[in-house]
């Protein structure tokens, strides 16, 4: 048995060690908090798969330490971490310049297959980002606009006619959401990505549109392997943004 | 009882094993855990460790720096007014933040400017250079460039967490009693410089740095594996087959050649997947203790070869190592540092003058200077 260690104590003053024990328990508890405080999920309920809210407790305390104290210090992540989905979506997007008489300038592939391997994984999550499709849930009654108002419409991924993997956004009003299969919109964060990125491009490129494509391909299940892979598992969706204008003219 | 006997036998700071130090009570082993001077050398590894991920993770998007980071950008000062207006869930993934790139506007030249006084103090921080100074702005820059919502990415979370705790550690290196002039104090000791002959004294800072960043990776590598159990793809095995067989480049014939061998194969990914369950779960039953070093350090490693080559993912893999790193007792960085010099290219990294190095018993008797800053 190795002979004892001799204890090197401390040399700070009592209240220096009581006060950074504090400083640590505090800085350690806000971080636990914030990991607490993530919701989890989607959990299989009565009314189908639904996320679980954090704990009152941690909730509750994580209002007052992440942006008070874990905010300024930029350490808000609760490692709920994306990549661990690792069946996810594969997306890659095609911009279309465009100019003022609509002809193509020029089409660019996102993520670049020539771009260096730290840029095209950023590319990467860009193209995901613009992937983030919302379940739309159709009215149950017919709404009527108020006076002087118009009926409150949604823009929805609709079929291209004749061609089932191809999708358009297209405006409707929310009480002809159809409500005979499942309708899926952009999310406002997408739409909000869609119209900066479309602007940058214009600006760079000096285009006065951008048409904006995303190709999508669903993850290959193992289940391959037994059988049949599921109709069009191999397929891509191709789904059209629009032309958005840059506001560069 | 041999349970008790398992948890005693984890090491305290210096190596010594906590069932010496645990004798006096909880609070006596908390004050050890956390408030004795160790030596430093292992903070400056991980400090050049992390600034070499640090600088190639920046210097990676050279010549894109106002596509990604600047206000005329992918995301532009328009974007970022309409995102501060949206509510969450809907707004984005991350809160925004604070970013040095803010104060550029939509000055080009300004960013790309940044851009390149950026790396410049990356490469002065893992060198060693006025690290006082250069920890500060290295978790500013980390924090500035990481601050754009539309390119954030998980494992920016673990460069944050690196510079945080490497900012603390130099801003506190020696302060309280290290015996430098002011001019030290302000800039940071010139035996932070990695680099030739140097004797360290013990350092509380440089113990409280590595317990904290030790606890904080704890905390990380168990959540992320909790929540992988939310995955039906975890449980089932399979989490890795999809990496594997990525969309767009997959053909269905490439899979179906796996046929013959199918059940092999499953297997084969089941086992990883459910080896990564294990790592990441154990992690605190085994991160501390010496002799299960090799599956700290492979482990980490191999999920290392896994996340670039399997995932495509940078910064995930060699931040993991590290992470694991900060674990290694002075011993072990004593003994990994002698085996340096050997390298040709690293040749003046002896540290010969190093109590450590000259005499390893030395520091075991408590001989070398003590510095609790």
């Amino acid at each position: 048995m190795p002979p004892p260690v001799p204890s090197k104590a401390s040399s700070l003053p009592g209240w220096l060690v009581g006060l950074g024990s504090l400083l640590i328990l505090a800085h350690l508890l806000a971080v636990i908090t914030l990991v607490l405080a993530a919701p989890s999920g989607p959990w299989s309920t009565p009314f189908g798969a639904d996320m679980a809210l954090a704990p009152w407790f941690a909730g509750k305390l994580n209002e007052i330490t992440t942006p008070s104290y874990l905010q300024p210090l930029k350490l808000t992540h609760n490692y709920h971490f994306l990549t661990n989905r690792t069946g996810m979506t594969g997306v890659i997007l095609e911009a279309r310049l465009r100019d003022e008489h609509g002809n193509v300038l020029n089409t660019l592939t996102i993520p670049d297959p020539n771009a260096n391997h730290w840029v095209k994984h950023r590319q990467a999550i860009l193209a995901r980002s613009l992937g983030d499709d919302q379940p739309v849930q159709p009215q149950m009654g017919e709404s009527v606009a108020a006076p002087n108002q118009q009926v409150k419409k949604v823009k929805i991924w609709e079929p291209v006619e004749g061609k089932q993997r191809e999708l358009q956004l297209k405006e409707v009003p929310e009480h002809l959401v159809p409500r005979d299969r499942p309708v899926m919109k952009t999310s406002d964060w997408t739409n909000l990505l869609v119209r900066s990125y479309a602007r940058h491009l214009g600006r760079v490129h000096n285009a006065d549109s951008v048409e904006i494509i995303r190709r999508s391909q669903e993850p290959i299940p193992p289940a391959v392997l037994v059988g049949d892979p599921p109709p069009g598992a191999f397929d891509e969706l191709i789904s059209n943004f629009g032309r958005i204008p840059t506001s560069n003219k | 009882m041999s349970k008790s006997r398992n948890a005693l036998s984890a090491e305290g700071p210096a190596g010594q094993p906590l069932a010496e130090v645990s004798e006096g009570g909880l609070w006596k082993a908390w004050v050890h855990f956390w408030f004795t001077p160790a030596d430093p050398t292992g903070l400056h590894a991980i400090r050049v460790l992390a600034g070499v991920l640090f600088l190639s993770w920046l210097l990676g998007f050279a010549g894109h720096e106002n596509e990604m980071f600047g206000l005329q950008g992918w995301f532009d000062t328009q974007a970022y007014k309409e995102a501060s207006r949206m509510q969450p869930p809907n707004g984005p993934p991350a809160p925004i933040t604070w970013s040095l790139v803010y104060l550029c506007g939509e000055n080009t030249a300004a960013v790309t400017a940044l851009y390149w006084a950026s790396v410049a103090v990356l490469l002065l921080f893992t060198l060693g250079i006025a690290t006082r100074i250069t920890s500060v702005l290295t978790w500013l820059v980390v924090g500035s460039f990481t601050a754009n919502p539309l390119i954030s990415y998980d494992g920016d979370a673990l460069l944050l967490i690196l510079a945080f705790y490497l900012m603390v550690g130099y801003v506190l290196l020696g302060q309280w009693n290290g015996g430098l002039s002011w001019l030290g104090r302000l800039f940071g000791s010139s035996r932070d410089w990695l680099l030739g002959p140097v004797a360290r004294p013990q350092s509380l800072a440089a113990n409280l740095t590595m317990r904290l960043l030790q606890v904080h990776f704890t905390i990380l590598v168990v959540v992320a594996g909790l929540h992988k159990l939310q995955s039906g793809d975890w449980w089932s095995g399979a989490a890795l087959w999809y990496p594997l067989y990525p969309p767009f480049t997959t053909k269905l014939s490439e899979v179906r050649s796996l046929a013959g061998r199918r059940d092999f194969y499953l297997i084969m990914v089941s086992l990883a997947t459910y080896a990564v369950l294990a790592w990441q779960l154990g992690f605190p039953l085994f991160a501390w203790r010496q002799r299960w070093r090799p599956i700290l350090v492979g482990g980490a490693l191999i999920g290392w070869l896994g996340t670039a080559f399997l995932y495509q993912l940078p910064i995930f893999g060699p931040a993991f190592v590290i992470g694991s790193l900060c674990f290694l007792t002075p011993d072990e960085w004593s003994w990994l540092t002698g085996w340096l010099p050997r390298v040709p290219a690293l040749e003046r990294l002896r540290l010969a003058e190093s109590p450590r190095t000259v005499d390893q018993g030395a520091r075991r008797s408590a001989q070398t200077p003590v510095t609790t800053g």
